[in-house]
């Protein structure tokens, strides 16, 4: 953490930020464990993990969304541009300026009874108003910025009328009304089908480079992952397990879960095999995490110290992981001996993202 | 939309002729006979009795007397009344709006109290205020009406001598009754906003609105609010039509004219014409409450209204 060499700080910092829900007559559910991570300006990190393991709750505490439910408490410090922000009123200043946020559903992220154009305005107002004229003019312009070619028939409908790509292009220009600096995206593609999602991916990629904006873009869709990101930060149960550039997560994985996800990707070159290799159990209930290593039970390579003491983050290779074994040792053989499904997918999309890129 | 609210009609028809039906077959079955009521006490010869019988039709089959009321009533004649001799319809004009009045006010205060009180329950779900608010929803529901009546005329009108006890007169007469009849339906739709409410504050648009930064004053009067009203309209419609029904009780206690007062008194006297005549008025007011909500539904949901 810290400066980094150019002596620009990240954009965001978070450190050992928890996340524990308090229920009433019930005991407590810790969410997110000491989860750490940065981004800077101009960079797409994505962070992957299946359901459960805590992504979408760690985007929503950035923006301090979590910390408005009255049950939760959050530990740990999150910053942007080195300022600690801890008060509802710290995080409510950025919200909707500094901080903007994308969400899964396009299209029941939009208040159904108002239309577009009065929700865009919503955003817009968050940088003070113009005159309506140049409202309305700003408000087209946006979204022929997100791609969308009839800006008046949009700014008119309501989301009902729209398509969920539509609606999900209405959702970024909202996110961008503002001009934040840092954009959330908790599985903007999820909800849509493989063309709109590649549209919609292109034009974020497309944002941060040209508004220079930071990314943090939550998936469980690897394949996303391996085509846009400058970092990759894993989850698994609340915890972040490993922080590392794309071409190591893909090629040389330091903790074993990493390694697990990747085996379970299908390929379309080599062989077909019988069964889709997949991780043993699945990811624990935050009311039952296993004593020590939270991946301890599903770990091909625990022994008796991962069941007791949950591993520090160490340094391993060009990985950041949280594990007593870090090592490529029993690496799925499918990913040694294919292709990486980053260079497949690099393949497949051309040189689509790469080029341009600071 | 037109074809909407003509739709909504035609179906309206079938009801009036199955609530006229029942209401007709009932009324004579009942134990005692107009005419022998209107006749207690004088001497009637057995002739007197058979022309006055003649006179009212009830000499006719019931299937017969049946269909000369509703042949009557589609040309706008509800008949004479048995006891005033006066036309039902004539009746019914003047004592019709206090009763309007009455359950308009009464609608209002419901819808303004269940509003307010059901969004406030609903924001601070499980904290006090809620449990202030759910509590007394569940007292008042819990009391009837002419009991509350009392209440509020031993408080306002002889402790604090605000409020007349009695009366139909001017803004003043119509406070108490108005409340008395609200407060019934208003434990109702607090319960109903606020259920309607807590469920919109758990949609995904919510945190979306929170995430663009918007004020929590400005998302939950603003959008929350609007989206939660969409079912109560439905709930403060059907209830407008329960709250003329109501009124019946609540003109009772407070001695007000209105078409309440009428319809006991006729039911006491076996007048049927009249009896016939004001609850078919009530349905029809029903059924046009109900046109009304669909209709409004269009107007505060645009979902609705490119279907439409």
């Amino acid at each position: 953490m810290g400066e980094s060499a150019d002596g620009s700080g990240p954009l965001l910092e978070i450190d050992r930020v928890s996340v524990t829900l308090h229920r009433p007559g019930a005991s407590s559910l810790p969410l997110v464990r000491e989860a750490t991570l940065e981004v800077r300006a101009g960079e797409i990190v994505v962070l992957v993990g299946e359901s459960g393991s805590g992504k979408s709750v760690t985007v929503r505490t950035l923006m301090g969304l979590m910390q408005l439910d009255g049950d939760v408490e959050v530990g740990g410090s999150i910053r942007v541009d080195g300022v600690e922000l801890s008060s509802d009123d710290q995080f409510g200043a950025l919200r909707g300026r500094d901080l903007a946020m994308v969400f899964q559903e396009p299209m029941s992220s939009l208040d159904p009874v108002f239309t577009v154009g009065s929700q865009l305005t919503e955003a817009l107002r968050r940088r003070g108003r113009l005159d309506r004229q140049a409202e309305r003019e700003r408000l087209r312009e946006l979204l022929r910025e997100v791609g969308i070619s009839d800006p008046d028939r949009v700014l008119r409908s309501y989301p009902h009328q729209l398509s969920g790509g539509m609606c999900q292009r209405v959702m970024i220009a909202a996110a961008l009304a503002a001009r934040p600096r840092l954009l959330l995206a908790d599985e903007p593609t999820t909800a849509l089908d493989v063309t709109i999602q590649a549209q919609i991916l292109d034009l974020i990629d497309r944002l941060r480079i040209e508004a220079d904006l930071g990314v943090l873009l939550v998936t469980h869709d690897l394949g996303v992952a391996a085509e846009v990101a400058d970092r990759v930060v894993v989850m698994y149960a609340g915890r972040v397990v490993e922080t590392a550039a794309p071409s190591t997560v893909f090629t040389r994985p330091a903790h074993p879960y990493t390694q697990g996800l990747l085996g379970s990707i299908p390929l379309i070159t080599g062989p077909r095999p019988d069964r889709l290799p997949a991780i043993d159990g699945s990811v624990p209930d935050p009311g039952q995490l296993p004593s020590g290593c939270a991946f301890h039970p599903r770990c091909p390579r625990a022994d008796a110290q991962c069941a007791v003491e949950d591993p520090p983050v160490v340094a391993f290779g060009d990985s950041t992981t949280a594990c007593w074994h870090p090592g490529q040792e029993g690496l799925v053989a499918a990913v040694q001996d294919h292709t990486p499904p980053a260079e497949q997918h690099e393949m497949a999309t051309g040189p689509l993202q790469k080029a341009g890129r600071p | 939309m037109g074809f909407l609210i003509i739709k909504r009609v035609g179906l309206g028809i079938p009801t009036l002729i199955g609530v006229t039906l029942v209401l007709f077959i009932t009324l004579r079955m009942l134990p005692g006979d107009p005419v022998s009521v209107l006749l207690a006490g004088a001497p009637a010869t057995p002739q007197a009795e058979a022309t006055l019988r003649q006179q009212f039709g009830l000499d006719q089959p019931i299937g017969l007397q049946y269909l000369n009321f509703i042949g009557h009533a589609a040309g706008l004649d509800l008949g004479l009344s048995y006891t005033t001799r006066q036309p039902v319809t004539t009746m019914i004009g003047q004592q019709i709006l206090p009763t309007l009045e009455l359950a308009l006010a009464a609608a209002f205060v419901s819808a303004v109290l269940g509003m307010v009180l059901g969004s406030l329950s609903a924001i601070y779900r499980n904290r006090w205020p809620d449990a202030v608010i759910r509590v007394l929803s569940l007292l008042n529901t819990s009391m009837p009406s002419f009991w509350v009546g009392l209440l509020l005329i031993m408080m306002f009108s002889f402790t604090l001598k605000i409020f007349p006890a009695t009366g139909s007169s001017g803004v003043q007469s119509l406070v108490l009754p108005a409340f008395t009849l609200g407060l019934s339906a208003a434990g109702t739709v607090t319960r109903l906003v606020r259920n309607s409410v807590i469920e919109v504050l758990g949609e995904n648009f919510v945190t979306a609105l929170h995430a663009k930064g918007l004020r929590p004053r400005v998302i939950v009067f603003k959008h929350v609010l609007r989206n939660a009203v969409i079912p109560t309209v439905t709930i403060v419609g059907l209830q407008l039509g329960a709250l003329i029904a109501g009124a019946v009780i609540v003109e009772a206690v407070f001695a007000r004219q209105g078409l309440g007062q009428m319809l006991v008194q006729a039911i006491a006297g076996k007048d049927y014409p009249v009896v016939q005549g004001v609850v078919l008025v009530i349905a029809v007011i029903y059924i046009v409450i109900n046109i009304v909500v669909d209709v409004s539904y269009a107007v505060i949901d645009p979902r609705v209204r490119t279907v439409a």
